[in-house]
């Protein structure tokens, strides 16, 4: 057992898999970095990703939906720590975070997805192995380790690249960061003493049924995450 | 680079090659150089990027093409019909499988 888990696979060979995963990110960096991705850091198995939306950086929304004045305003959507410890007979575990601590955190947005017409929520509040949020889509550790998912095993997946890095980042992107498009701002003025409540939220939706005018289901993350 | 062939010349096809474009199709992160023809499927094109990644008999209906803007692409379509142009890069995943 190391840090709580078993060790399963020979850490040289984890280790070798993940500089693959970063030598093809490298191929792939000018369109990552387009699209707001940012590789924070690479330690211990771990890779630490940061994801921006901004009207600036993000290339889908509505122009200057989120701008400080004319100048675009960056946003760090989702920021992730992929942990790849017995990759790829796991796959990788993601855990959200604090871009600037590192610490495990509840993210800015939630994971609304179209499920057959049905708008459904990838970002589960509890995981119950961990106590923390979890991104529940099939590639990530967290998924197929769930008791509701143990019909779904990994092996049946890992061939196709599911747990690749550039999968994963992919799918957080297009769930959490892609579709931010506006910041709710709601301002509350109390008697005195008591403080003005200032309240943000980021707005979350269809950006290819704005583009063409179609109506959007919009989903606002609550404050404080899941 | 390996000699690249679009997917109607693979067939035998009367294609001349000065009409194929060459496309980048990112497979699960691993960059694909693949030529294909204006008149092609585009649902072979995502054939020809998943065998030459090692992904041989995949259904492509399982599998998800989008630009770098993260546009959906429709595999019913032709290549010219998608204004897929050649340099482009593309990026093709697994449907995403998700619970929630």
């Amino acid at each position: 057992m190391v840090e709580g888990r078993p060790q399963l696979v020979e850490p040289r060979v984890s280790e070798a898999k993940l500089k693959e995963q970063l030598r093809l990110w490298d191929t792939n960096a000018g369109v990552y970095r387009r699209r707001g991705w940012l590789l924070l850091n690479v330690e211990n198995l771990c890779v630490d990703v940061a994801m921006v939306a901004s009207a600036g950086t993000t290339p889908t929304p509505p122009a200057a939906a989120m701008g400080v004045g004319s100048l675009p305003l960056p946003i760090v959507a989702a920021c992730f720590r992929l942990d790849y410890h017995n990759f790829d007979l796991w796959p990788p575990s993601l855990t959200f975070i604090d871009p600037i601590s590192g610490d495990p955190t509840n993210p800015p947005t939630r994971a609304p997805h179209d499920e057959h017409g049905e708008i459904r929520d990838a970002l589960i509040d509890q995981h119950p192995d961990t106590g923390l949020p979890f991104l529940c889509i099939r590639g990530v550790r967290e998924y197929h380790h769930h008791p509701q998912h143990s019909g779904d095993d990994w092996l049946l997946y890992r061939e196709s690249g599911e747990g690749s890095l550039a999968a994963i980042c992919d799918r957080v992107w297009r769930y959490m960061v892609r579709n931010v498009f506006g910041i709710r701002v709601t301002v509350q003025t109390m008697p005195p003493p008591m403080p003005m409540q200032l309240d943000l939220r980021l707005m979350q939706g269809d950006i290819d049924a704005l583009k063409n005018q179609q109506t959007v289901r919009v989903v606002v993350a609550p404050t404080g995450g899941a | 680079m390996r000699a690249l062939r679009s997917a109607a010349a693979r067939r035998g096809e009367d294609v001349p090659e000065n009409n194929t474009i060459d496309l980048v199709v990112v497979v699960s992160g691993r960059p694909e150089p693949v030529r294909a023809h204006p008149n092609e499927k585009v649902v072979d094109v995502v054939r020809t990027a998943l065998r030459e990644s090692g992904n041989q008999g995949q259904p492509p209906e399982n599998w998800e093409l989008r630009t770098e803007q993260g546009v959906v692409i429709s595999q019913d379509q032709t290549v010219r019909e998608a204004g897929l142009l050649s340099g482009m890069t593309l990026f093709l995943n697994p449907e995403a499988g998700a619970g929630g």
